[in-house]
């Protein structure tokens, strides 16, 4: 048995190199098994559920001009309630089954992130984490195990915003541009809120031993960012200090103004270095064994 | 009794300098302190609760200790990740996951050139190259058991550490990793740990024995590695007889 013509532990390869191809690597690996588990198709069903079903049911009981007119303005009425009139404004142009399909996907952003993020964070043994913490550290581990977290909702994400953007498109009520551009954006925009939830939800079950303790603080936290959510567009709506949080990103993101886009995308960086820094920090003093 | 010490510094592969480690009111480790030399095999024998695999995850970097001083390959454990092979504990393999394709995936995250080829010869090494295409839930304990040892050696690993290797093997398992641990000798530097004092004495260069968190006594083979196992059994027999 010659093991010698084999050149181990990648030698020649330098060490931030390293880490990202370790990172891809653990977050392939990650991506995959969630997928191809229970878990995935699961979540991608209830989402579907939740969000693209209703998007396309309000759609169909709608035959005539007026009806879609009322339709909209009591759609309007709903969105200033939880956005700013710029968002309100944007979202109007838009066609109707995105509008309502890109305010329900919010919606369910943080919870679909907590659900896939509650985990990657802790280390359990049933995942093979002794092997594979004995060969990456753990800072390539917790910020790859965000970005399978991350990756997976985009993979969710894509699956409900495809077939409203393709019946939009196939029923030829708004230009196809539109309904391209239109669903592009709000993708984006989704994925870019997840991009801020899913350090969080590492950054806390990094901090606990159980994923039930897990589950339990992701689920506070995700009240407080709710009601602060609601609290900022009640009381302080031109403050812009208080959309710093991941609950309010989407204020940026929908208003269709391109400086407030990337000021969040920026605020979503910020984000994301901050809380995988604590995470990575927190899960070296952990013990493992 | 004749215990080994480098005198160049380079040529130690682990350090342990005054290492202790507490959960909660427990003490695992107390005063702890070890080098080993490189491309030697050590055996760390000591009933159950002695500390051996607390410095052994230590040395991995999978255990943080509480106090102390230590360097694996001149660096602190857990920077060396892809040089240090290891099998601490009792590990669990994700039951659904096919072994080759598991053994894939930490090949790669060793960032190891040929990954399957890795496979390859890690299964033949254990004579389990059937087992490829099989479910970790279609092996048996023993199996799962030797295979996670097989694991360790993927890579040619400049350090590789056993936490009690040939625990839970049947006759013909423990031949394997016993085989493999002879191959392997002076190629790396192996640390295996036993409850059993006799287990280890044909496939190590030195014996450490641990009680309480603590190493009590330290006894190797001359250098040319020749098996003096009389005197080694001699120096060993009093610390042993604390272990009683």
């Amino acid at each position: 048995m010659d093991t010698s013509a084999i050149s181990a532990r990648g030698e020649g390869i330098r060490p931030w190199s390293g880490k990202l191809r370790q990172a891809i690597v653990e977050a392939k690996h990650g991506t995959a098994r969630v997928l191809w588990s229970a878990r995935g198709p699961s979540l991608v069903a209830v989402v579907a559920l939740c969000t693209a079903l209703p998007a396309l049911a309000a759609e169909r009981g709608i035959h005539t001009r007026r009806a879609a007119a009322e339709d909209r303005e009591h759609l309007a009425e709903v969105v200033v309630r939880f956005y700013d009139v710029d968002v309100a404004r944007h979202l109007f142009q838009c066609p109707r089954s995105l509008e309502t399909m890109v305010i329900l996907a919010l919606c369910f952003t943080p919870i679909v992130t907590l659900l896939l993020a509650y985990d990657s964070g802790l280390w359990r043994e049933g995942d093979g984490i002794r092997f594979t913490a004995a060969r990456a550290s753990r800072g390539v581990l917790v910020v790859s195990r965000a970005a399978t977290a991350w990756a997976t909702f985009c993979v969710i994400a894509l699956a409900v915003y495809a077939p409203v953007g393709l019946y939009e498109g196939a029923t030829g009520l708004s230009p196809l541009s539109t309904v391209v551009t239109y669903t592009a954006l709000f993708f984006g925009a989704t994925c870019c809120v997840a991009a801020a939830y899913v350090p969080l939800w590492t950054l806390v079950s990094s901090a606990v031993r159980s994923t039930k303790m897990s589950l339990a603080l992701g689920g506070l936290l995700m009240l407080l960012l709710a009601a602060a959510h609601t609290f900022v567009h009640a009381k302080l709506p031109d403050s812009r200090w208080a959309q710093i949080l991941p609950g309010s990103l989407d204020q940026l993101l929908l208003s269709g103004r391109p400086d407030r886009m990337m000021a969040a995308l920026t605020l979503t960086g910020g984000w994301v270095v901050t809380m995988l820094g604590a995470a990575s920090r927190l899960s070296k003093r952990r013990d493992l064994a | 009794m004749r215990s080994v010490t480098p005198t160049n510094p380079d040529s130690v592969a682990i350090r342990a300098r005054r290492v202790s480690k507490r959960y909660g009111n427990l003490v695992a480790l107390k005063g702890f302190d070890l080098v080993v030399p490189s491309d030697r095999t050590l055996g760390i024998v000591g009933e159950s609760g002695a500390g051996k695999s607390t410095a052994l995850a230590i040395f991995a970097g999978l255990v943080v200790p509480s106090e102390g001083e230590v360097t694996v390959l001149g660096r602190p454990p857990g920077s060396v990740p892809g040089e240090v092979g290891a099998l601490v504990g009792r590990p669990s393999f994700p039951q659904n996951a096919r072994v080759g394709a598991f053994l894939e995936y930490l090949a790669k995250l060793q960032l190891l050139p040929c990954p399957k080829e890795e496979v390859r010869i890690a299964l033949e090494r254990i004579g389990a190259s059937a087992w490829t295409r099989l479910r970790f839930l279609d092996l048996t304990r023993e199996k799962q058991r030797l295979v996670a040892v097989a694991q360790a050696w993927m890579g040619s690993p400049r350090v590789v550490l056993l936490d009690g290797a040939l625990d839970g093997l049947d006759g013909r398992g423990r031949e394997l990793a016993r085989r493999v641990l002879a191959d392997q000798r002076g190629r790396a530097t192996i640390l295996v740990s036993s409850d059993h004092p006799d287990e280890l004495a044909d496939v190590c260069d030195e014996r450490t024995v641990m009680a309480q968190g603590s190493i009590v006594s330290r006894a190797g083979k001359d250098e040319a590695g020749v098996s003096n196992e009389g005197a080694w059994e001699g120096s060993l027999g009093p610390a042993l007889s604390t272990l009683a």
